[in-house]
């Protein structure tokens, strides 16, 4: 089911032009001449509901255009956007209530003030029911593991403390779509996990859509089932995650072996073999071969293996070869 | 909401106790001294054109109390529009499913403001008991119109710098001539010559925050009576609904801009 519809979307900004020279610095003051900046060109896709959808793309590509657009803040140029069956900055109120904007760089919490102050505030700012604002306070700060915590002043808390509080804050009033923007920016491994699995466990147990915008990879690799890529205002890729790296022709799995008898010379028929000290790397593709029938065919032929490491197509090198280009 | 979002900038001040009467103490050494310098300069004049040192005091108080007042709620969240806009954070306010204007004014009630308040109350009306005047319903009622007008014209101007942030970044400057030129109307503005006090009433109408309705409660016959204090609740009003509604088109070109 369609929750998120975005058709033809474009958004030009109007920039003024700093001229360079000294005159020409004051006739900036006094009247500004305007470059346009297309930052979306042409945008379509949608969202299903309880999709987690990685939208992703180069600095400056058009990301956070985008999801100022679909939160309402932002008008666009031209081009329709429909949320929940809503014009989000045509209804921005209405829009509001089944929405939520994390980012990571940014926390809703009040300072000085335990947060459970700030839980308070969106409970009235939502206007949460009370049943509703203690069932989900339990469950969200059961699961995120904020649970002792409540009595905390913000500054008091560490950054991954911090962001769960900030998760906590923004869910409250069970949004239907959640945007995040970098929530596992400068979290270490085990609070990017915890954030991770709380992202998945919420979007199982509520059907919650999930935007999120990362440069992290590995979030994206760990909890999306669908990536869209952006690039220059424009969509690149739209679609299922495994199907990206076939999609870029990025197939190369690399097995390194290392053999019992290490005198016999190591030879594979139709395969590039290289020798790295005493293991030997044989690099195929995907769809030639699997690495399963890769193992089959080598015990097939009397190879002795006592080790082996296998390296799958990687999801950074696809990516890192679309922002190149 | 809004009542609930100011109480907790209370509370978050009073987290940090003992600064918080530090700062009351040192408004109050601060106001002791500028009431003696008042009282210093009508003991050498006797009065100020007939206004007894009491009579002045009033004034004086009522001018911090109205300004206080209204400075409180709206001065910073006026301050911090070009920051917030500069650094992006206009954005979880503008998401918010509440009015944005009351969120933004809410979360940053400035504290500090209400010593003045109360001090500026308690001086002015301790000042009232020595004053003879004439009380009925009617007077006080309308006095108490005029200062809620006062408070709105001030707010007005605050919200005004602010909201000129949209169109130039920098909008300090205006907020900065608010908060230090207004003391002009600390003494009866009938010591000025006509232009100023023209000056002060039509243009940058400071006078409105406390001569008149101190002319309007005991310094009859003069320039005021009832009339000039539903003016002002009017003028009030109307100034402030125009200025919110800038605000407001400076809020959708911004979000027609976006950064």
């Amino acid at each position: 089911m369609e929750v998120i519809k975005v058709e033809n979307l474009k958004k030009v900004y109007r920039i003024p032009k700093r001229r360079e020279g000294f005159l020409n610095t004051f006739k900036d003051l006094i009247k500004h001449e305007y470059e346009d900046k297309t930052a979306l060109a042409d945008i379509s896709f949608s969202i299903n509901e309880g999709d987690i959808v990685g939208y992703i793309g180069p600095n400056g590509a058009g990301k956070s255009t985008t999801i100022k657009i679909m939160a309402g803040i932002l008008y666009p140029t031209s081009g329709q956007v429909t949320v929940n069956e809503v014009i989000p900055y045509k209804e921005k109120v209405r829009n509001a209530k089944e929405i939520s904007l994390i980012a990571g760089n940014r926390s809703n919490l009040y300072w000085d003030l335990p947060i459970i102050d700030t839980f308070e505030l969106m409970k009235r700012i939502y206007k949460i029911s009370d049943k509703k604002y203690k069932q989900n306070l339990d469950l969200l700060s059961e699961v995120i593991g904020i649970k002792d915590l409540h009595t905390v002043p913000a500054r008091q808390l560490s950054l991954g403390q911090r962001m769960r509080a900030d998760f906590v804050a923004s869910m409250l009033h069970d949004p239907k779509i959640v945007y995040l923007d970098e929530p596992t920016i400068g979290l270490d491994i085990v609070a990017k996990d915890h954030i991770r699995e709380f992202i998945k466990t919420v979007n199982s147990e509520k059907r919650t859509t999930v935007i999120i915008t990362s440069h992290d990879i590995a979030d994206i690799e760990r909890i999306c089932n669908r990536v869209i890529v952006i690039d220059y205002g424009k969509i690149i890729y739209s679609g299922n995650i495994d199907n990206l790296n076939s999609e870029y022709n990025n197939n190369k799995c690399i097995m390194k072996i290392k053999l019992e008898d290490k005198a016999e010379s190591f030879n594979l028929e139709g395969f590039d073999v290289k020798q790295v000290n005493d293991m030997y790397s044989i690099s195929f593709e995907r769809k030639k071969i699997t690495p399963s029938g890769m193992l089959n065919l080598l015990l097939e032929k009397g190879y002795k293996i006592i080790d082996f490491s296998l390296t799958e197509p990687s999801l950074e090198d696809t990516i890192k070869a679309i922002y190149e280009k | 909401m809004f009542m609930h979002l100011v109480w907790l900038n209370v509370k978050a001040r009073l987290q940090y106790g003992r600064s918080f009467v530090y700062e009351i103490l040192t408004s109050m050494v601060g106001y002791i001294f500028e009431f003696l310098a008042v009282w210093i300069i009508i003991n050498q004049f006797n009065s100020i054109i007939g206004w007894s040192f009491f009579e002045i005091l009033f004034l004086h108080a009522l001018g911090y109390f109205v300004r206080a007042t209204a400075s409180a709620f709206l001065w910073r969240p006026m301050w911090l529009m070009s920051d917030y806009m500069q650094r992006g954070q206009l954005d979880k306010f503008l998401l918010s499913p509440v009015n944005s204007f009351m969120y933004i004014v809410g979360s940053n009630f400035m504290t500090y403001a209400l010593s003045h308040v109360i001090l500026g109350g308690m001086v002015a009306i301790i000042s009232i008991f020595f004053i003879p005047i004439d009380w009925t319903l009617l007077k006080a009622l309308l006095f108490i119109c005029s200062l809620i007008g006062a408070m709105f014209i001030y707010g007005g101007f605050i919200v005004f710098s602010g909201a000129i942030s949209f169109w130039t970044v920098r909008s300090s400057f205006l907020l900065r001539v608010l908060t230090e030129a207004w003391s002009v109307i600390n003494y009866p503005i009938t010591i000025y010559p006509r232009g100023i006090q023209i000056l002060l009433t039509f243009f940058i109408p400071f006078a409105l925050l406390n001569y008149y309705p101190t002319v309007y409660l005991f310094r009859q016959p003069g320039n005021s009576n009832s009339w000039t204090m539903i003016l002002i609740l009017a003028a009030g009003l109307s100034f402030f609904t125009l200025v919110y509604k800038l605000w407001w088109y400076g809020v959708r070109k911004y979000q027609g801009a976006g950064s």
